[in-house]
Order: C-alpha cells, then structure tokens, then sequence
C-alpha cells in the first residue's frame, strides 16, 4: 500500500482543508517489526533503514530501483552513468534516512528527487544536454512486459497503464516542455531558446500540460 | 483562487523550471496561501508519474548485491571500529552508562513538558484562528447579505425608474400624435376653406366680367351706334341642298340673341332637323350651335335663338342636316352659308 502526503511543511496538517485521497503515513510501530516486509509501506521501510534494516533496504531497492534507474538512463542516456547514479542514490538512503522529510511528499518523491538532482548534475559535469525522445513516453506502443510493474514495486500494473494513458493523452509540444525541464534541468528560458519559442508560449504549454495531466490522473493513483 | 499566471508559476516550480531568483518570491507566495500549496502538492504528485510512463528498465542485476556489499562493509567497518575502542576502555567509563541514562532521563522531563506546552499552545492557536475564521466567516456572510439586499433595491429602483421613463414616453407619444392629427384637421379645414374661397373669387370674377360687359353694352347702346353689335348675313343655298333656298340671319353680341328667316327649304324625315351654325372667328374650328329647326310645307321657318356660348364676334352664319334633336358639331350637309 502506498502512501501520499498532501501536506506541506509550512502549515499544520489541521489546518488544511482534507485531501482529496487521504492516505496518512502510518506512525512507526514496533509490532511492525515482525510484520511482513513486501505489506507494510515506503515510510516504515524508511524507518526501519534508519535502525539499520538490511531487509528494509534491501525491499524499498526492489521497490523503487526499475523506476529510479529508468529515469536517470532517460536522463543522461548511459547505462554505465545510470548504474552509478542508482547506486550513489541508495547509499544516501542507506546513510542519511533522515533525510527524508515526511511533509514533503512520500519517500519515492524523496527517492525520485535525488535520483534527478544527480543525474542532472552528471549530466552537466558532461557537458551534455538532454535530449527528448518522443517515443519513450510517447506514440509508439510498449509490449505488456515492458511496462508492467513487478509485484512488489511501489504501483501495481492497472494503475501504471492508465497513468501512461493519461501521459500519452498530453500534445507533444506540452510533454516535451515538461520533459526538457523535468528530465533534463532546463529553466523555462533555457527550454525557450532551445525550442525557439516565446517565454511565454513555453509558460503556457508547461501550465496547460501539467493541469491537464493532474486532471487526468484523477482516480489513477 | 489560483489565476493562471500563479498556476504557471506552480508547474514550473515543482518541474524546477523556475529560476532561482523566481523561487524564493513563489515560496514565499505559497507560504501565504493554502490553495497554492495544495496545488503545488498535486503538481508535484502528476510530476512523479512522468516517470511512471516511462518504459521499464530494469538495473543491471548485479548492483543491488554490490549495493548491499558495500553497506555491509560499511556496517561491519564501523562494527570493528567500535570493538577496536574496546580494548581498553577508560576508567571513568564504568560510571558515564549511568551519567548518560540520568541526563537522557532529564531530558526526557524537559522534552515531555516542552512538548505539552507546545500541544497546549498549538491547541489555543489553532481555536483561536478557528474562532478567527468563524468570525470572519459570519462578517462575510453578513457583508454578502447587505450586498445582495442593496442590489435588490437598486434593482427594484432601477425597474422602477424603466417603468416610469416608458410610461413618459408612451404620454409623449400620444400627445405628439394628438397634436399632428389636429394640425392635420387644421390644414384640411383651411384647404377646403381656400378652395371655397377660390370658387366664390372665381364665380364673382365672372359675374364682374359679365356686369362690366354688359354696362360697357349698356355705355355703348346709349352713347355709341345701336346697331354696331348686330351681325346680319344671307344665306345661299351650297351644291349639297336640293332646293334653290334662301335664308337671312342676325345677332346681336350685346343680347346673345338672334333671329334666322328661311325660305324653300325642303322638308325632312322625321329622324331629321336642321341646325344652325355661328361660326366666331375666336374660335377657329368650333362653330357654335344656334339651335335646330323645322320648316313647313313652303319650306319657310322663322328661328329666334340664343346659344348658350357668349360669342365676342360673328363672321359667318351656316346650316346643316343633322340628325334629331341636333348635334354638338356639325356632321350632316351645309345646306345653306353664308359668305
């Protein structure tokens, strides 16, 4: 079961209005110690890494390694890099679990950034730029196994194929801006001169694209 | 709400789109508003799934045990480093454990008072911006309410005010109306009038005519020639009448009355008449009747007539065959003429 914080650090909880998935980080419990691993969520493992869990780690690795290690080979489109980036993100988990900031997001969100940060830095250390690649996440059609979701990873496979539904379902000129600033660092005037658009168009794409993903991903996850 | 320039600016921060400068005023923007923030934490969540439709690819194998092996050796250098120590522990070490748990004990107190005080103060806070927002809830409600019943009264006003601008303008309608159908009857009653007035001019205009020709008749019978208005004429025979006739004919222009003698005429069917002709040289082409007539076995007639034209001048004297009662311009023979 995975779990979303849809709180932010600078109020409290009570104070907002009620989310519109509410699925609280469940406290710590130290029955939880003799609960299985593959049933409980991504915060106790993160806890549980903190107390120097060996299995913790090794099950939120399996969890969110295929997702982590694909997003830094989109990045900087090198197996090799992609290894070292994954690696250098789980010794940081390992090392500094607390680190992670519950308010902020759920761990994959923590998790995920990371994995950005560092593939993007390699990325420029480099001297590369990202490159967009439409078929990745656009037209072209996927076979069944490429796409699915292992069981124990953080999202099970339904929801995987109606959130690539509601990617796909974005113009292209909206998921390449989303992309080149996602995937590939770029501030909003660095993905204008590089596409040779208005600052303003791009604002506009990036708004529209990310609007109507979240509309669409409504009941997804 | 959220417009769309603050909506840009959230997509753009949670996909680090943003520049440096640029985020530090958008935090502090979100730090005061509760919607952006939420927003922002969707975004950021529709953020993560950009990387959940990528297609799948799995991390050489080989690196999640090299990952543990070298967390193990971490674990088991920082193991040895601690068992190292312990070769010759210090003698102050045998009482710190119980220094330790005492301070830990203490501090333990203080975090636990800390924390219930914090609790308390959290709890006041939060019912006092619940009884903040509760009253301005009410003030809002209150305001809203005297907004809506001022609007319903300048709108009642404003109906109020259409209703009596249309009624003026239907009155001054109808008076406008009013007023040119009696102009109207006016300029008719004066036309009918004028044209009354024209034929009155026009009649008494030739009753003065016909009064000063007959005083200047009347001026010349006694002071001029008495027979100087009487036209006298003999009429011969032409080539179309049967008999060897003869006839005298006068008038006088200032009576209108004449007289015509008639000799040898042959007699006539009964669908037949003779008609007398005056011919005046004023108007050329359109003798003037001077009435019909029979004639007796001898074929005499004596015709005193009048036509019912005033003639100014008599040139010429005719008759002709016409047909019963007469014709208004001559169609049958000229029997007889004058020279």
């Amino acid at each position: 079961m995975a779990s979303v914080i849809n709180h932010t650090a600078w109020i409290p909880c009570s104070l907002l209005p009620p989310p519109a998935d509410p699925r609280p980080v469940r406290p710590f419990n130290a029955d939880s110690v003799n609960e299985p691993l593959t049933t409980i969520d991504e915060a106790q493992l993160v806890q549980r890494i903190a107390q120097r869990d060996r299995q913790a780690f090794s099950q939120l690795y399996d969890r969110y390694a295929g997702a982590l290690y694909g997003t830094a080979l989109r990045i900087v489109n090198d197996p090799d890099e992609a290894s070292d980036i994954l690696r250098a993100v789980f010794l940081q988990i390992w090392n500094q679990p607390g680190a992670y900031d519950p308010w902020l997001g759920r761990p994959f969100h923590w998790a995920l950034t990371l994995t950005r940060n560092l593939a993007i830095d390699r990325l420029r250390s480099l001297k590369r730029r990202y490159r967009f690649l439409e078929e990745e996440t656009g037209e072209r059609d996927h076979s069944a196994s490429e796409w699915a979701a292992g069981p124990s990873e953080f999202i099970d496979q339904k929801k995987v194929a109606s959130i690539r539904a509601a990617v796909r379902t974005l113009p292209l000129e909206q998921r390449q801006a989303m992309e080149m600033a996602f995937f590939g660092g770029m501030t909003q005037n660095e993905i204008a001169e590089t596409l040779n658009q208005p600052l303003g168009t791009i604002k506009a794409r990036i708004r529209r694209g990310m609007l109507e993903l979240r509309d669409g991903l409504k009941g997804a996850v | 709400m959220i417009d769309e320039r603050s909506e840009a600016e959230a997509s753009l921060y949670v996909l680090g789109a943003l520049p440096a400068e640029e985020v530090r005023e958008f935090e502090r923007a979100m730090r005061a508003d509760l919607e952006l923030q939420l927003l922002v934490n969707e975004l950021r969540a529709a953020a993560d799934t950009l990387v959940v439709a990528l297609p799948r690819r799995d991390p050489p194998p080989p690196l999640k045990q090299r990952l543990l092996e070298s967390i193990d050796r971490q674990e088991g250098f920082a193991g040895a480093a601690a068992g190292g120590n312990q070769l010759e522990p210090p003698a102050w070490q045998s009482w710190m454990p119980w220094a330790l748990a005492a301070s830990f004990a203490l501090l333990c107190l203080l975090l636990i008072a800390l924390g219930n005080s914090l609790r308390r103060q959290a709890t006041e806070a939060r019912q006092q911006l619940n009884d903040q927002l509760a009253g301005q809830q009410r003030e809002q409600n209150n305001l809203r309410t005297q907004a809506e019943q001022k609007a319903a009264a300048y709108q009642q006003q404003l109906t109020e005010l259409q209703k009596q601008i249309v009624r003026k303008a239907e009155d001054f309608e109808r008076q406008r109306q009013a007023v040119e159908k009696e102009s109207e009857n006016k300029v008719l009653i004066v036309q009918r009038e004028k044209k009354g007035l024209e034929v009155e001019l026009a009649r008494k205009t030739t009753h003065n005519e016909r009064l000063q020709q007959q005083l200047a008749d009347a001026w010349a019978s006694i002071h001029g020639d008495p027979f100087g208005t009487i036209r006298m004429a003999v009429l011969d025979a032409t080539s179309d009448s049967p008999t060897r006739a003869t006839a005298a004919g006068a008038f006088d222009l200032a009576t209108g009355r004449g007289q015509l003698v008639v000799e040898s005429l042959a007699p006539l069917p009964p669908d037949r008449d003779y008609q007398l002709w005056l011919f005046d040289p004023n108007l050329p082409g359109a003798p003037v009747s001077g009435g019909v007539f029979g004639v007796d076995e001898h074929g005499g007639a004596r015709l005193q007539f009048q036509p019912a034209v005033t003639l100014q001048a008599v040139d010429k004297f005719a008759v002709s065959i016409e047909r019963k009662g007469g014709v208004l311009a001559p169609q049958g023979k000229m029997v007889l003429a004058s020279h």
